[in-house]
């Protein structure tokens, strides 16, 4: 244990209180749209015991908010982050905090043309959170590319149910697409995954990168969670760990794991440009036999094998996961692959093919 | 002997920029310079927690928030240099009789900052820097505007107790920025009362101290 001088003016009380009341912070770490969409999560869910009413509420984040909300007629809402003002019917642009909030003056009377109307002031770039009001539970999606890009919609659990084995395979695939062709997964300087593509060479730890990027792409999905990589266990340090944060019995903050995700990324190369030489049937074996430890390690309630596989020809799920379903169905692992491209052209023939039924 | 301190002033230059991309990313801007000494001490003295080197390994204790000569010297560059532009400045008076002061703010000239932010982020290791600067100007910008000066007077090894006032601060110029520097040892203590099977990130320990900084400055 560190002597007390050793903190400087700082007590180890205090150290200890801190961390007793505050607990670990949900969105550090984050990129800037995940912490948004964590914090304007934790607004709706505010709003939500309030009573709050309407049909829509889109929030629109600026890292550039002196600039951008000069695009649109606007009225200051310094109080936003407390949770007390309306948002149904409002369409907001904020500082990342939320401290700083301004409800843009629009009228609008479809969805669709709040939208365009988004996109022809300028503003269809920026991140934004739509939350739809008109059911029992407010429904939110998250267009981390902005507007401009609705396709790219991840969906955001506003409720306090556990995480269907649905929204994660939504997460997986949603993330997927992200990072399918080495283009758009340079794109919002996200960590880069490979080092050449176009000769299959990785980036160093591949496995790595995609696992700091997942962790972030899961934390704005599941806000309500803490989203961990490199969870430690008696048998290793599982990859992604979704926990939620609970109260026990006694009134003590506990955290339940409730899915357990192990990574394995494919190779035919190594990031020094080599032929790999790694067996990749036993590789995703191991993957295996390393989330059924690690779920009984954590005590998740679900995990999961994701495999992100870049090698060069698709060969499938079956040929893939073929020797490992029996095991992966007797211990309840959920077993994900996605393919990435080695180029935006490779993705486009294949979504050619398919459309002719030639593959 | 020349050439290196030219190249520290470059060095501390394109930091500055950084810091202020980062802030005003976060809405943290215009801040005042007071602020941004502040803020630039929390930079030299958490930067380990993400394996970076401080810009400035120590700081002469005065009464109220830190001042880095440095600093406000290549601030005063970035201001000639029209990449950073002064947007308030007025006369402070102060109610115990001590001299009025010229309290300036400052942001960002963006526009022209675009290819200098785009050459520092081509630079190996300062993607890691960008991460670090973001994630702690976020949490800086939780403390209101008004203590956002004085919250490095709490900090811990700013308050340290046995350092007095026009002593040297030192948490990395002579001694290690790692275990002779309190507010690194503060972070690295967090790990101490985390839940069971719960190892906390850098970003963790960070935004932990930030809140304790919070705590502390608003009493």
């Amino acid at each position: 244990m560190a002597e007390a001088s050793t903190f400087g003016g700082v007590s180890l009380d205090e150290i200890g209180n801190l961390a007793e009341t505050e607990g670990v912070p949900g969105a550090a770490g984050g990129s800037l749209p995940t912490k948004f969409a964590r914090r304007v999560s934790n607004l709706i869910t505010s709003r939500c015991s309030k009573g709050e009413s309407g049909s829509y509420t889109l929030s629109l984040l600026s890292e550039d908010l002196s600039n951008t909300k000069a695009l649109c007629d606007h009225v200051e809402q310094p109080l936003l982050d407390h949770g007390n003002d309306p948002v149904g019917d409002h369409v907001f642009i904020t500082s990342v905090t939320l401290t700083s909030a301004f409800q843009l003056k629009l009228e609008w009377d479809s969805i669709d043309k709040l939208f365009s109307f988004i996109g022809e002031r300028g503003l269809g770039d920026l991140p934004a959170i739509v939350v739809d009001w008109r059911s029992d539970q407010p429904v939110g999606k998250f267009y981390r590319s902005g507007l401009n890009e609705r396709e790219a919609a991840d969906a955001i659990l506003f409720d306090d149910v556990p995480i269907s084995t649905e929204a994660v395979l939504e997460a997986l695939k949603n993330f997927r697409e992200k990072i399918k062709t080495p283009s758009i997964s340079i794109e919002s300087h996200g960590k880069r995954i490979w080092q050449e593509a176009g000769k299959g060479i990785p980036e160093n730890r591949p496995e790595e990168c995609i696992q700091g990027r997942l962790v972030d792409a899961l934390s704005a999905v599941f806000c309500g969670y803490n989203v961990r990589a490199e969870t430690p266990t008696e048998e290793g340090r599982a990859d992604v760990a979704i926990y939620k944060k609970t109260l026990s019995v006694n009134g003590v903050t506990a955290f339940v794991c409730e899915w357990l995700l192990e990574l394995k990324a494919l190779c035919d190369m190594t990031s020094s440009g080599k032929i790999s030489t790694a067996n990749h049937t036993q590789a995703i074996e191991d993957g295996l036999y390393q989330a059924i430890a690690y779920k009984s390690n954590l005590g998740a309630l679900k995990g999961a094998l994701c495999c992100f596989d870049m090698r060069s020809s698709d060969l499938g799920d079956e040929a893939c996961f073929q020797h490992i379903l029996g095991d992966a169905r007797e211990n309840e692992i959920l077993l994900w692959r996605g393919f990435l491209y080695r180029s935006a052209k490779a993705a486009r023939d294949i979504r050619k093919f398919s459309a002719t039924g030639t593959e | 002997m020349a050439a290196a301190s030219e190249h520290h002033s470059l060095f501390v230059r394109a930091k500055l920029v950084q810091m202020f991309d980062a802030l005003e990313r976060v809405d943290g801007t215009p801040i005042e310079a007071a602020a941004f000494h502040s803020f630039a001490f929390f930079v030299n003295v958490l930067s380990p927690l993400w394996d970076l080197h401080p810009f400035e390994g120590s700081v002469l204790k005065e009464h109220g928030s830190p001042f880095f000569p440095a600093v406000q010297r290549e601030l005063d560059a970035l201001i000639g240099d029209r990449l950073v532009k002064v947007t308030d400045l007025s006369l402070s008076t102060s109610s115990t009789g001590d001299e009025p002061k010229l309290v300036a703010s400052f942001t960002l000239e963006r526009s022209k900052c675009v290819e200098l932010l785009a050459s520092i982020r081509a630079l190996p290791d300062e993607r890691q820097s960008e991460g670090f600067l973001l994630e702690l100007a976020d949490a800086f910008v939780s403390i209101r505007p008004e203590l956002r000066d004085d919250v490095a007077v709490v900090d811990a090894a700013y308050s340290d107790p046995s350092i007095a006032e026009g002593r040297i601060v030192d948490f990395a110029e002579w001694v290690s920025s790692t275990n002779d520097n309190a507010s690194w040892r503060v972070a690295q203590e967090f790990q101490r009362f985390a839940p069971d099977n719960v190892s906390l990130s850098r970003a963790e320990k960070l935004v932990m101290y930030m809140r304790l900084m919070k705590r502390r400055v608003h009493g």
